[in-house]
């Protein structure tokens, strides 16, 4: 086991260089002039070349990836263009904003899914079954911006019980707390108005995000679950006579394996998820950070942000094939 | 068309039988309730979009002056039928909540021109109106006694168009009597009409970026499980790393450097899809290839491109048709939400992501120009995603029964 997670993580160092390449290769292609977007567009020829030369744009492509990937070994993801501040502070701000935003979003989407896909399989072509299958198949096909509109007009508008945008609410005094996991730092530390406006900032986003990843979960338990109670050994642990809870627990860990590489392979979805939620729920995290940097040509934010997305992405992945082997004795390494 | 080449050289061929691959998948396919409801929806969008010209009552981006933001023609009757259809078509909530935006919009213009000048926002013009029959709770008041409200607002605001041309500047007066069947849009453009025209777009856009998936996916994908070896591990090392980015940030970037616009990003979409269909024929070239027929036509001397075309292709048809109408899906999701980020279609053009992104700003005011073309999207989606489940289904033996 020990080996096998060593080999493992030795094979993530090319995968990881080749998205470095890749994606440095991408945002290299994008139209735009990083000195003129520095700049601004009131200055003359000269003082442009200057700063190109200064900032390293007229060195040929490998030179500044070398020189890129030398800085981001150290730790140096370089500056933003716009707000001059260093990319790695800035991701320091938005990222804890996107877990949290992330891991509510998985709460919803595990929770719910869960249930509405045992239900619906448990309850195979009973009302029950259709209603689930029915509300996951429009959870797949929804658009994530879209029902974030429509909780906003629901929750916030009409119902006016929750707020419309933003982490927290704008009065409140973020001064005491030392990291920007807003709410979790909060509950932690027990500031609990801190925490109460922050969890009520979370319900709306963390349902919009949660919503297509609960229903592809909801879908993947029914399938799965069905396959496994079709089983020989669950007509034998049925007819033994155990109890509902012992049959229901044996079924779902048999049917884990599946349901569980699609919730890792969510995760990318989370993040391309929260570039669209974070723009409609106006959340500071990385999806709208990113786009802001697109928007405004300010590469070393797009860069910083989009490696950061692949370096979590492919440790998510290790983390669910690690998983397999806790969940299914029969896999070994 | 493939298929139906099949359908008929079998039909001929073993009539005896009665009987082939696809005929029975057809066959199964009729019997699925949810694949049928999945194949009417999507009839009625191609026929929209086909008839689109004809079908849209007017041009998808003229602005009608003077209707800015008109609200379905339900929302705008007056008298108690209003309520009632409204809770048949909307969610109880839905329909407050457009009623209040009505009331809203309504006050702006009101104050412009009768003597209602001293309403300020909604929520004051609801307390005052309902301040006789109801509560003057604000959220109270809201749910409840908006049909008399809404009567009394309507008829001096919508119905009466002479009201309007005495007091409204010249542009308000030619627009009135139109009649919109969704209202218009924040800059009178009537909704219907983008709506239709926008379902053109969509499947368009659908067709072409899975068009080009597929033809690189499946490309590749032969490629890379025909000829195995360093082909294979080159294309699909390269497919997994595509696959281990979140589909929406590599569509931007791609749009990014492309520049903005629908054809490009039809072109983004169609890359970021073709992973799935390489991995799907590649599994499926695998498992063909060792099998004994190919085996047999091998040693008979067919050479590859005779393999490729007539063993390989033909048996991963079954998973491509199926990849193909998920990806229809995905590609339709995917289009909408570069319109949206301002980086697909742009600002005129009637696609419904577009829609969606222009309507942010009505979001508290005219929510109808919000809410349809969601719908729209969700429809389409959904009539795919039903029919893509139901070929799945059919089209896969071991769930024969």
């Amino acid at each position: 086991m020990f080996r096998y997670v060593l080999k493992r993580l030795l094979m993530l160092i090319p995968v990881l260089l080749i998205m470095s390449f890749l994606i440095f290769g991408m945002i290299d292609l994008i139209p735009g002039d990083p000195a003129q977007m520095m700049l601004g567009t009131h200055v003359t020829e000269e003082t442009l070349e200057e700063a190109r030369e200064e900032m390293g744009l007229n060195d040929p492509f490998l030179v500044r990836y070398g020189r890129f990937l030398n800085d981001t070994v150290h730790l140096d993801l370089g500056q933003s263009l716009m707000s001059k501040r260093p990319v790695w502070n800035m991701l320091g701000e938005k990222l804890p904003a996107t877990i949290e935003l992330s891991v509510f979003a998985m709460i919803f989407a595990l929770l719910v899914g869960l249930t509405a896909g045992s239900i619906a399989a448990w309850k195979q072509n009973t009302i029950f079954d259709y209603f689930f299958s029915m509300i996951a198949l429009i959870g797949i096909s929804m658009p994530v911006y879209w029902l974030g509109f429509m909780l906003i007009l629901l929750f916030a508008v009409t119902l006016n019980i929750l707020p419309t945008a933003g982490r927290i609410a704008a009065e409140m005094d973020l001064s005491a707390l030392t990291t920007n996991f807003v709410l979790f730092e909060s509950l932690l530390t027990g500031q609990w108005d801190l925490f109460i406006s922050s969890i009520k900032h979370m319900i709306l986003p963390a349902i919009a995000l949660g919503t297509i990843p609960m229903a592809i979960i909801a879908r993947m338990t029914r399938s799965s679950l069905l396959e496994v109670l079709k089983q020989d050994y669950m007509r034998t642990a049925r007819a033994k006579g155990l109890k509902f809870k012992d049959i229901f627990i044996h079924a779902i860990k048999n049917a884990a394996i599946p349901i569980i590489t699609v919730f890792g392979m969510q995760f990318g979805r989370f993040m391309g998820g929260a570039v669209l939620t974070e723009t409609v729920f106006a959340w500071p995290g990385m999806g709208k950070w990113i786009l802001d940097g697109i928007y405004k040509r300010d590469f070393p934010v797009v860069i910083g942000g989009a490696l950061t997305i692949a370096f979590l992405f492919v440790f998510v992945n290790l983390l669910t094939d690690l998983t397999y082997t806790l969940l299914d004795p029969r896999i070994k390494y | 068309m493939k298929n139906k080449k099949v359908r008929s050289e079998d039909l001929e061929k073993q009539d005896f039988e009665k009987s082939s691959l696809v005929l029975d998948a057809w066959k199964r396919l009729k019997r699925n309730k949810l694949a049928l409801i999945g194949m009417i929806i999507l009839a009625v969008f191609a026929l929209t979009a086909i008839f689109a010209p004809i079908l849209a009552p007017y041009d998808p981006i003229k602005i009608h002056w003077g209707d800015e933001a008109e609200p379905p023609f339900w929302m705008k009757d007056s008298s108690q039928e209003t309520a009632t259809t409204n809770q048949e078509t909307t969610t109880e909530q839905e329909t407050t909540m457009e009623q209040e935006a009505t009331n809203k919009s309504t006050s702006d213009e009101a104050s412009t021109e009768d003597d209602n000048s001293g309403w300020s926002t909604g929520s004051e013009e609801a307390s005052e109106n309902e301040s006789s029959t109801e509560s003057s709770g604000d959220e109270g008041g809201w749910s409840t006694g908006t049909t008399g409200l809404e009567s009394e607002e309507e008829s001096s605001e919508w119905g009466n168009s002479d009201v309007d041309e005495l007091t409204k500047s010249s542009k308000t007066s030619e627009g009135t009597d139109n009649f919109y069947l969704f209202g218009t849009d924040q800059m009178g453009r009537d909704l219907l009409s983008r709506l239709i025209f926008g379902a053109r777009l969509t499947l368009l856009v659908g067709f072409v970026s899975v068009s080009i998936s597929l033809i690189i996916g499946t490309t590749l994908g032969l490629l890379s499980g025909y000829f195995g070896g360093i082909v294979d591990t080159v294309i699909m090392r390269f497919m997994d790393i595509l696959l281990s980015f979140p589909y929406i940030l590599l569509a931007i970037f791609i749009v990014s450097i492309l520049g903005r616009g629908l054809t490009n990003a039809m072109i983004a979409i169609g890359i970021v899809g073709t992973p799935r269909f390489a991995r799907v024929v590649r599994s499926q070239v695998l498992s063909v290839k060792e099998s004994e027929y190919v085996m047999a036509s091998r040693t008979l001397g067919a050479g590859d491109s005779w393999l490729i075309t007539r063993h390989i292709l033909v048996n991963s048809l079954s998973p491509l048709i199926v990849q193909t109408t998920m990806s229809l899906a995905s590609a339709i999701l995917y289009s909408a939400a570069l319109g949206f980020l301002g980086l697909g279609a742009q600002a005129p053009t009637p696609e419904w992501g577009v829609m969606l992104s222009d309507a942010r700003s009505a979001l508290l005011t005219a929510p109808w120009i919000i809410v349809f073309p969601g719908i729209a999207i969700i429809l389409c989606v959904l009539g795919f995603n039903l029919l893509g489940d139901g070929l799945r289904d059919s089209l896969d033996p071991r769930q024969k029964r």
